[in-house]
């Protein structure tokens, strides 16, 4: 198995590699002229923008500015924002918290209701309530998450007044606020956009589930555990979901790269300080060294979790292959 | 994993007895098909059911309730919502077949190249494969977009389509990997036939299957992910798509007081990806219980 | 089912929680929702956006700043002495003023942040509103590193700082609004590294009436009544400026009482309006919405390097022509195609009024002279006809060898509102055989695409511009920016120019720029759309606001701010 981890491990390095360069590519070929934000609306002119591009070195060629990059990226120096001229690694560690954190919530969220979701269909497979969820999940992953976003704030911040509208904690709260009020508020601030992060996210892991545990259910071991006498409810909770709940394991990593996108939506309209509301505004600004560092870390947060969820099957299942 | 009995498995796929009455005892998949029909038919037939031209203003009526002649009213510039609705069934299905074909042949080729070929050729391609797949899709779509100075539809339909083929790669490679295996396969392999006869008159006839399931999926992603685009900015400025309308539509303002300018573009794409997710989930369920979305 | 309790338990709390009542509060508070921060620092000297100027003159203001309808006004500083001919003015700083450490404010600070401002290593970062001390004596010279003083520049006594310009200016109080900046904390960086000073972006020293708290980029600002303040206190302790990137964010912050104040769009005043506990104003604008025409291409006669300045002096200024803009009467027709009315409702919801020239704004100025180009397609097509174009049998404009005109190119910055502009003004050109495509250019290349001259039109609309009319307009005269992009020369409107701001007599500057306008107004070097009425939406908590017609200076009276509980 060990032999099977550090094979694994190699195959990523050439992703890794691949990743950077992508990303150095991406960023070279964005159009728009960073340096004419340093120029004035009014009084602008062609030498104007020139010195303004000579200051910011974006006059050298490509593969001493990708070099340079590759060598700084990998001593954790991510450059300055061309608009703000702050550190990217300073921005960015903000940030990346924010990110990580709305979307393992949405993660655990979604894997829950996914597979609870699942499992009632599976055994139910065919009643009224098996097509309701199934109606019901469709429609999750039909609706843009922007759409569903402002419904939310909508009913449950504007009509009920039961949630804060957006942003990550309530400005007003007084300086001497416990830290009770403070952990309660904050998670007021995380109720929407969870949901509305998960819920596309939801519904595919409960249609998995749910053929995941209708094969093991047909299963003759199933059945030679019924005719034993077990209950059903231990044949299920006991028997069956354990074993379908495996391949889970991947498919629940695989929404990762999904949420991260959903969070660029997200956090956008939630006002969320996190990575994805970021990258929006680095593009439409062209700010290279923004776009170039999250993407970076996204891409290696998504290979480091299939990584992860390769091991932990390898791990569970003792069926998998170490060739 | 399972043992499967290899002399049904053998058989061609489109060979096998009865699909439609596989497909249509999936009552919702039936209710899928019956709306894409609606759908594509609303596409080809836009002229007739449609009193105004969506690119012309009515300068007497602008941003007016439903009323005689604008069965959805009209929006703040004087278009007709009706008939931009109607038209942006053309730009939202464009969008969801051309990128879906477009990546679709990619992946096909390169999957299938990688799975028979294997060695070098197969870890350079799935090595590449990785690499894309580890950037967030939503994240590199809109990171290329942002590349381009004119967000036209094609860009969108080519920069979906050319960003999501490792998926598809991935799924016939692992398929041709399988199938190769298959004593069908070795022995017409034994007797010499060619690789090229292989792969098109062996192999792929039984990964179509996963290729249509996968790809009908994909249909419905990418007209999200058009209005996502949208959203944020980055759609195509100049076309009328259920995206940009609903995209347009999006303030509290709106939601509150004019439901014509924002649910039927939201019913619409709604009704749409579900239809398509629904013929998907049919066609799956008719295909091969057991085959999995990835 | 068990599960399906468990289910529902976690269903009740999530319902539950709101429960939660708001959070008792102590002293008065105050939430100010603003757009995003664009500068490099949080600090007076790059500020570029809306969300600084609104919070700059409550920690760290100027020797002076803006009231309600944008005209200058006095500070920091106590008084200001102006000679007759406007080329000296001496300002007195009051005896008492104090830094929030203790130290006091004096005429040091000032000169210090004036050479600091206009330092060649800050100017490389490029501070937008550096072109403002221009006229100061030597202060050219100082921010191209030629010389190491600005003699324009005087301390006279600990009160006393005296500015000498190069020519008449009646109009520098409008120009001395930079923020002071304590030299007891900076002076004695080096230049090279203030950049990267925690000061810049925590100003945690104020001279104004707010202590500095804290300032969490992309999120918000909050500032805390200064009990030791030396003059009129403000009445609110805690103020917090909410940063918004989306508009309909801050709309439902606002709706749900989670912000007390902000500017709104046009659009939304209805809604607010029918709020409870939520009332809204819309003052006039100081804004403009033009679309430059694309009248002339590179300057003619000068060579590989062109000189504007050189050729300016010597009235030799020319360029070479773009068809079929280059002919006035082609401009003309364009103009008289347009629905205004149209333009106002559909643009700005009919919340703002036309404008004929971008020489508008003051009550003292009076327009009415001007042509007003009121909807006319026949008269567009019969001056067509004058420049030589006709309807041909397929509706299109043709020359008279049957040529059909090419179709203009409409270029602006990404935007609802600039795409909406677009499809009206394809429409109304439509309507007279001219055709129109519309290119959008992403945020950051429309300045390269505008220098590229492929383009016939371009969007631009514009910030402080109604306040005074030689601020509106400097950029028509010969060689500035967007002259150059159009193509536009009029030693008679440069003349105009020079002569409005040399002289303080109202009626002799109205006439003046009356004939400036009229050039504009005749030669139509842009399309004059309007000037947008600026809305706001406050809770009724909120008061003695009274607005601006630039919310950027909507904090201009805070001192007179309170909360009604």
């Amino acid at each position: 198995m060990l032999r099977y981890f550090i094979r694994r491990l190699v195959t990523a390095i050439p992703v890794i590699v691949g990743i950077t360069i992508f990303t150095f590519t991406l960023a070279q070929l964005a159009p728009g002229d960073p340096a004419a934000a340093y120029v004035d609306m009014e009084s602008f002119s062609e030498e104007a923008l020139n010195a303004a591009r000579e200051r910011l070195g974006l006059n050298d060629p490509l593969p001493v500015q990708y070099v340079r990059w590759l060598g700084l990226t990998l001593q954790g120096d991510l450059g300055r924002s061309l608009i703000t001229r702050k550190p990217v690694g300073e921005l960015i560690t903000h940030r990346l918290w924010n990110t990580i954190s709305l979307t393992a919530a949405s993660l655990i969220l979604s894997t829950l209701v996914g597979l609870a979701v699942g499992v009632i269909s599976a055994v139910y497979q065919y009643s009224t309530m098996d097509y309701l969820f199934t109606i019901v999940s469709f429609a999750a992953v039909s609706v843009p998450g922007f759409f569903l976003a402002l419904v939310f704030i909508y009913i449950f911040a504007l009509r009920l007044n039961w949630l804060p509208t957006s942003g990550m904690f309530d400005l007003r709260l007084p300086a001497d606020a416990t830290t009770w009020e403070r952990t309660w508020d904050s998670i007021k601030h995380y109720i929407m956009p969870v949901i509305a992060l998960s819920a596309p996210s939801a519904a595919p892991l409960a249609r998995y589930a749910r053929s995941s545990m209708l094969e093991v259910l047909n299963q003759d071991y199933l059945q030679t555990a019924r005719a034993k006498g077990a209950r059903e409810r231990r044949v299920i909770w006991r028997h069956a979901f354990p074993n379908a709940l495996l391949p889970i394991i991947t498919v629940v990593a695989l929404r990762l790269p999904f949420l991260f996108g959903g969070s660029v939506i997200i956090e956008q309209i939630f006002q969320w300080q996190g990575l994805g509301s970021m990258s929006v505004k680095a593009v439409l600004d062209s700010d290279y060294p923004i776009i170039m560092a999250v993407n970076l870390i996204f891409a290696v947060l998504v290979l480091a979790s299939n990584l992860l969820a390769d091991m932990l099957y390898a791990v569970a299942d003792p069926r998998v292959r170490y060739d | 994993m399972t043992d499967r009995p290899i002399a049904l498995e053998a058989q061609p796929v489109q060979e096998r007895p009865s699909l439609w009455r596989r497909f249509a005892r999936h009552r919702l998949a039936v209710f899928g098909m019956v709306v894409m029909t609606f759908i594509v038919l609303m596409a080809i037939f836009a002229p007739l059911i449609t009193q105004w031209d969506p690119y012309t203003r009515d300068r007497t009526a602008r941003d007016a309730p439903p009323m005689a002649g604008h069965p959805f009213g009209t929006d703040r510039l004087g278009y007709d919502v009706w008939s931009r609705l109607v038209y942006s069934s053309r730009a939202s299905l464009a969008v969801g077949l051309i990128a879906v074909a477009i990546y679709t042949a990619i992946g096909t080729v390169a999957g299938g190249i990688a799975g028979y070929y294997g060695g070098l050729v197969d870890n350079i391609i799935m090595r590449v494969a990785d690499t894309i797949l580890s950037f967030p899709s939503m994240i590199i779509v809109l990171t290329v977009i942002g590349l381009f100075e004119e967000r036209s539809l094609y860009v969108i339909m080519g920069v979906m389509g050319f960003l999501a083929w490792p998926r598809i790669a991935r799924l016939v490679r692992g398929q041709v990997l399988s199938i190769k295996e298959w004593e069908f396969v070795t022995a017409a392999r034994a007797v010499g036939v060619g690789s090229s006869r292989i792969i098109w008159v062996h192999i792929m006839p039984n990964v179509t299957a996963h290729i249509i399931v996968s790809a009908t999926f994909g249909i419905a992603s990418a007209i999200l992910t058009e209005a996502s685009l949208s959203f944020l900015g980055l759609g195509d400025p100049t076309l009328p798509s259920w995206g940009k309308m609903l995209n347009e539509a999006q303030s509290l303002n709106i939601l509150q007081s004019k439901w014509w300018l924002w649910a039927p573009p939201g019913l619409m794409i709604a009704l749409c990806v579900l239809g398509v997710n629904f013929v998907g989930d049919g066609l799956r369920d008719a295909l091969d219980p057991r085959m999995r979305q990835e | 089912m068990k599960h399906m309790k468990i289910i529902l338990a976690l269903l009740l709390v999530v319902v539950l929680v709101p429960a939660m009542g708001a959070f008792a509060q102590e002293g008065s508070q105050i939430t100010i929702g603003v757009g995003g921060i664009t500068g490099r620092h949080y600090n007076p000297i790059w500020m570029t956006s809306g969300a600084q100027m609104a919070s700059f003159p409550l920690i760290l203001p100027g020797l002076t700043w803006f009231d309600g309808e944008v005209q200058p006004v006095l500070d920091l500083a106590e008084s200001v002495d102006i000679n007759d001919d406007a080329t000296v003015y001496t300002f007195t700083l009051p005896a008492a003023a104090t830094w929030s450490d203790g130290e006091p404010l004096t005429a040091e600070d000032v000169e210090f942040t004036v050479l600091l401002y206009l330092n060649p290593i800050i100017q490389a970062t490029s501070p937008a509103f550096s072109k403002n001390l221009d006229g100061v004596v030597g202060a050219t010279e100082f921010k191209a590193g030629e010389t190491d003083t600005v003699p324009g520049v005087e301390v006279v006594d600990a009160q006393t700082i005296r500015f000498t310009l190069t020519g008449s200016d009646y109009l520098f109080l409008r120009k001395s609004f930079l923020g002071i900046l304590p030299k007891h904390v900076l002076g004695d960086v080096p230049v090279e590294e203030i950049d990267t000073h925690e000061y810049l972006d925590a100003p945690t020293v104020t001279s104004g009436p707010y202590n500095f708290v804290e300032y969490e980029p992309d999120q918000y600002m909050r500032f805390e009544r200064r009990a030791d303040y030396w003059g009129e206190p403000a009445q609110i302790d805690t103020v917090i400026f909410r940063i918004f990137e989306e508009s309909e964010t801050l709309y439902a912050a606002l709706e749900a009482g989670e912000v007390d104040i902000a500017s709104i769009a046009a659009e939304e005043v209805e809604r607010f309006e029918a709020m409870d506990g939520i009332s809204t104003m819309s003052n006039p604008g100081v804004g403009y919405l033009v679309t430059h025409f694309n009248m002339g291409e590179a300057l003619i006669g000068a060579g590989e390097e062109v000189d504007c300045a050189a050729l300016k002096a010597e009235g030799k200024v020319a360029y070479e022509p773009h068809p079929p803009l280059d002919d006035m009467r082609v401009r003309q027709a364009l103009a008289y195609t347009v629905d205004m009315p149209e333009v106002i409702d559909v643009i700005a919801s009919g919340q703002g009024t036309p404008i004929y020239s971008s020489i508008f704004g003051p009550s003292w100025l009076d327009n009415s002279g001007l042509n007003d180009y009121a909807y006319n397609p026949d008269k567009a097509i019969e001056l067509l006809g004058e420049a030589g174009w006709t309807l041909n049998d397929s509706g299109r404009m043709a020359d008279a060898e049957g040529t059909p005109m090419r179709d203009l190119i409409y270029v602006a910055q990404p935007g609802q509102q600039s795409f909406d502009l677009g499809l009206l003004l394809q429409d109304y050109f439509g309507a007279v055989g001219v055709g129109l495509e519309i290119r959008l250019t992403t945020s950051s290349s429309f300045i390269p695409v505008v220098l590229a001259e492929e383009w016939d039109l371009a969007r631009n609309a514009g910030g402080d511009f109604g306040s005074d009319p030689s601020v509106s307009v400097n950029y028509y005269t010969t060689c500035a920016g967007w002259a150059g992009a159009l193509g536009f020369t009029s030693p008679d409107f440069d003349e105009a120019m020079t002569a409005g701001s040399a002289t303080n007599d109202l009626a002799e500057r109205a006439a003046i720029y009356n004939t400036a306008s009229g050039i504009l107004n005749t030669e139509l070097p842009s399309l004059y759309f309007m000037t947008a009425n600026v809305n706001y939406a406050y809770s009724d908590k909120v008061q003695g606001f009274v607005g601006a017609n630039n919310a950027n200076y909507m904090t201009w009276n805070f001192g007179e701010w309170t909360i009604a509980e």
